[in-house]
């Protein structure tokens, strides 16, 4: 598909967006895989990921915005819920758009972009969580630091694989 | 997509920054339950001490070494799934911003209100 005309990328970007409503509603629904420990795999990030990288990162941060704040009021959240959503939405995007030019040049992987994301995601809802519940909340997050590895290590990979596919053109179709 | 230097300094920065959070963690030890709700501390007193209290809609059940989320009207229900809180792995309901923590003696507050 061509990057080219701005309607074809609004739409592009629509979809992306709405992509990643569902899969984060659908996310939601699975049970945690170990009981008592909030972890999710996070795999709207693979439709924002995918944005930043086959459009820009202002189109990675519509696609970002409205998983936040559309996706949170989709699963029926508070404020509180929003805040934490944002906060580490804002958190990885920031992080994410830094390391798209290393990306582009060859410097890094989409996975490693990825990981960054993911780890980053969640320091920004540590702090949220410091504002909202107290320091107890740092008690979890060498867990949440260590699992953000595998899951963003997934996640880029996800969007990498969708990116070439995709967006990449037929005789780029090989990874 | 062969791995570049970069991808591995940033996994091995995550995993490190990640396990050096464990070092205020490892080996504490405490039998003092304090209860803490937007900030503000509950309740505070012995693991042993059997004392069952409500917390804006929550059920802590505290006594006999243990002290855990027994019920919680939230929506996730993660804080009940946590079990017991240990030392240095408090059992944590976002929604109610509500904690049970496990501590020494020392670090709990003197007083203790209800």
């Amino acid at each position: 598909m061509k990057r080219g005309t701005r309607a074809k990328r609004l739409a592009a970007i629509g979809v992306l967006a709405a992509m990643a409503l569902a899969v984060q509603y659908a996310e939601n629904l699975l049970p945690p895989i170990v009981p008592g420990v909030p972890v999710k795999l996070g795999a709207a990030n693979v439709f924002t990921l995918t944005a930043m990288m086959c459009f820009s990162i202002w189109d990675g941060l519509a696609v970002s915005a409205v998983r936040c704040t559309v996706g949170t009021l989709l699963l029926g959240g508070s404020p509180m819920a929003l805040a934490y959503s944002a906060a580490g939405c804002a958190m990885s995007w920031a992080v994410t758009a830094l390391l798209m030019k290393p990306m582009k040049r060859g410097m890094v992987t989409p996975i490693g972009v990825s990981v960054a994301g993911a780890f980053c995601f969640n320091v920004g809802q540590m702090a949220i969580g410091m504002v909202l519940v107290g320091k107890q909340v740092l008690a979890y997050s060498p867990l949440m630091g260590l699992l953000s590895i595998p899951t963003g290590a997934c996640v880029g990979l996800a969007a990498w694989i969708i990116k070439r596919r995709l967006f990449d053109g037929r005789k780029n179709a090989s990874l | 997509m062969k791995p570049k230097a970069l991808d591995m300094v940033i996994a091995a920065a995550a995993a490190l920054l990640s396990l050096l959070c464990l070092i205020p963690l490892v080996g504490r030890q405490g039998d003092t339950v304090s209860v803490i709700c937007d900030g503000e501390l509950i309740y505070s007193g012995s693991i042993y001490e059997d004392i069952t209290l409500e917390v804006n809609g929550a059920t802590v059940e505290i006594g006999g070494g243990h002290a855990y989320v027994a019920y919680s009207d939230c929506a996730d229900g993660i804080c009940v799934d946590m079990g017991d809180a240990r030392p240095g792995r408090p059992v944590i309901c976002v929604p109610k911003r509500l904690v049970v923590s496990v501590e020494a003696g020392d670090d709990a507050p003197d007083g203790v209100t209800r």
